[in-house]
């Protein structure tokens, strides 16, 4: 039994409706697919950015603001940590790293971003390019930087997007050459400078962590020449010594949290929105799949004859059934085929723009969650369209013969 | 070719319009020989085509029946009929009613995907001979581009695609210019004279009932007049 002759033949007489049916089954998957293609991509994208990010320490306030500045490094206000704090905290006997993060000024755009030589080689994992810095004037590129080891260039202050450009362009008087570039890391930290902390204390006006008659930069610094800083971000020895060193700086002057804690409740209300979007895309879904059931029924009706005729000549009920539902269930598979590649298609330059505008780099695939909603998108489709199927297998021959 | 002894006996079918029960067709008995060329006859409204749709087996009267020799069709099973009818009655109708986005030849072969197994070579060579035999340019990728007369021509096909020994022909050359009603009454008068098949057809063609063998006239569902003597009313 092969019902596609009648198939193609009906399709082919609606070909501009049956277009238009399988263009709104693909857009009604797509937003679905788009939706949590890219809110995937997103989290994971965000977590891996904060990945070498074991611990912060900021001032007490919002983890999530401090999570944005001091690892998205989004411009933003943050209070600075207590200097006394400060001091303790880069010389915390059991972190492996505790590296102070100081920002507030660009270059182009690009952040600028004060820290420690051993942190950047943690953050890169070893350098594509020259060496890391070993002077205040001295910087380390992230690997898309435009900024080409050997050149030279003036901070400017406060911290902008590449696309703002407000055109007050105030220079700090040093210089600083970039002698390294760092491997990619797919975060934020790609598009920035980074240089001795020193560097952002000084041109702030603020002590250098040092003796003034010091020049050196990385630690030992001199807690009573440390002033305070943004965040401080620490790599402890051991997951005990982690929870260790958060209890110990959760004070009245400082706050210590991992990043996942602040991402978890980020992706908390993330995952609520993509619940509220999954309904609606959902139900979005179900509208379309019953206007097209709608469309198709009426477009069964004029056919009612041609399908009386096929009995006439000798189909039989189930063939007609075929007939009807091999057509809806063609739009459905088609739909749902086509939205999946529309909604990937969407959700890898939407990640492009994202990754553009944050540096974040989001990897937007189709997984197991996209597959099932289109797997259910088709397989509604397949139900649904038993309903108008039924409906042609059950009328009367006669009735059909007979109509105008 | 062996076609059967059809007879229709004590046949009553009737519908509501709402207000009463209305009598479609009330014929106590007729019967069609092996190989007649019938035309059946009446006004508008008389039950011409409702004879035809019954003969087939795709009414289900109120009480009746149609013997196919001696054998009661509409005593069988739905699925049994579907497949006597695909074998057994080629069905021509008025306006042809071809799939029109379909070739001559896809036309033709439409009543074989009815069946469980996929087109066979001897169907489609089958289809191919009768599309030549009746004159229809197979090189046409659909059937709109054809004329009036050749669309009837690719029904006619279609109907004779499984050999079967009864046509059904519902007002056959209505739709037709003169010259292409004269060659499809030509066709339906061989394939009763020279192939020996049953053919009843409806029409108001008085060229057509004049070379039929066989006249049964209806009006208001009951049996009005027969010519010939294998009419007994």
């Amino acid at each position: 039994m092969n019902p596609l002759l009648v198939v193609r033949a009906t399709i082919a007489r609606h070909l501009g409706t049956y277009a238009l049916f399988v263009l709104l089954v693909a857009l009604a998957t797509a937003i679905g697919v788009g939706i949590t293609a890219q809110e995937a991509a997103l989290r994971a994208g965000s977590a891996r950015a904060a990945d070498k990010f074991d611990l912060v320490i900021a001032a007490p306030g919002s983890q999530t603001d401090v999570v944005l500045a001091a690892i998205y490094l989004r411009p933003g206000t943050v209070p600075l940590l207590d200097s006394t704090v400060t001091g303790k905290a880069l010389a915390e006997p059991s972190a492996k790293i505790s590296a102070p993060i100081g920002f507030g000024d660009n270059v182009g755009g690009a952040p600028i971003v004060g820290t420690v030589a051993r942190f950047v080689e943690h953050l890169s994992g070893g350098l594509q390019q020259g060496r890391v810095f070993a002077a205040e004037g001295e910087a380390v590129v992230g690997a898309a930087s435009e900024l080409a080891v050997g050149e030279s260039f003036r901070a400017e202050h406060g911290m902008r997007h590449k696309e703002a450009d407000d055109g007050d362009h105030h220079q700090h008087p040093a210089t600083l050459t970039v002698v390294g570039r760092m491997r990619p890391t797919g975060t934020p930290w790609d598009n920035s400078v980074i240089v001795p902390i020193e560097f952002v204390w000084r041109v702030h006006g603020l002590p250098t962590g040092h003796a003034e008659t010091e020049t050196r930069v990385g630690p030992p610094f001199d807690p009573a020449h440390v002033p305070g800083v943004p965040a401080i971000v620490m790599t402890p020895d051991t997951i005990n010594a982690a929870y260790g060193l958060r209890n110990t700086y959760r004070t009245p002057l400082s706050m210590a949290f991992f990043p996942a804690e602040a991402l978890v409740r980020l992706y908390d209300v993330l995952g609520d929105v993509r619940t509220l979007m999954g309904w609606l895309a959902l139900a979005t879904q179900g509208l379309v799949v019953v206007a097209m059931l709608a469309g198709i029924m009426a477009i069964l009706t004029l056919h009612r004859r041609q399908f009386a005729v096929l009995r006439a000549l000798g189909a039989s009920r189930l063939y007609i059934f075929l007939c009807v539902w091999t057509q809806i269930a063609f739009v459905a598979v088609a739909g749902a085929l086509i939205g999946l590649l529309l909604g990937a298609g969407a959700a890898f330059i939407v990640s492009r723009m994202i990754t553009r505008a944050t540096g974040i780099v989001l990897a937007a695939q189709i997984g197991w969650d996209e597959w099932l909603l289109v797997a259910g998108m088709i397989a509604f489709g397949l139900v649904a369209a038993t309903v108008p199927a039924l409906v042609a297998y059950r009328r009367p021959v006669i009735a059909g013969l007979t109509s105008p | 070719m062996h076609p059967p002894n059809l007879e229709v006996q004590e046949l009553l079918i009737s519908y509501s319009d709402g207000f009463g029960a209305v009598t479609a067709l009330d014929i106590t008995r007729a019967a069609v020989p092996p190989g007649a060329l019938l035309a059946v006859t009446g006004p508008s409204g008389s039950g011409k085509s409702t004879l035809l749709y019954a003969i087939a087996g795709l009414l289900r009267p109120q009480r009746g029946h149609i013997l196919w020799d001696g054998r009661d069709i509409l005593a069988e099973a739905e699925s049994v009929r579907d497949r006597w009818r695909r074998h057994s009655i080629g069905f021509v109708f008025q306006d042809f009613h071809l799939l029109s986005e379909l070739s001559p030849l896809q036309n033709v072969l439409l009543p074989a995907s009815f069946e469980r197994f996929a087109i066979g070579g001897e169907v489609r060579a089958r289809a191919v001979a009768l599309l030549d035999r009746l004159g229809v340019p197979q090189a046409r990728r659909t059937t709109a581009v054809l004329s009036r007369g050749e669309q009837q021509r690719v029904a006619l096909a279609r109907a004779l695609l499984y050999d079967p020994p009864v046509i059904l022909a519902d007002e056959p050359t209505a739709s037709l210019d003169a010259a292409a009603g004269a060659a499809v009454a030509e066709t339906l008068v061989r394939l009763a004279s020279d192939e020996g098949r049953t053919v009843i057809t409806v029409t108001h063609d008085p060229a057509l009932i004049s070379r039929c063998t066989t006249r049964l006239a209806l009006d208001h569902g009951r049996l009005h007049a027969t010519q010939r003597e294998e009419m007994p009313a």
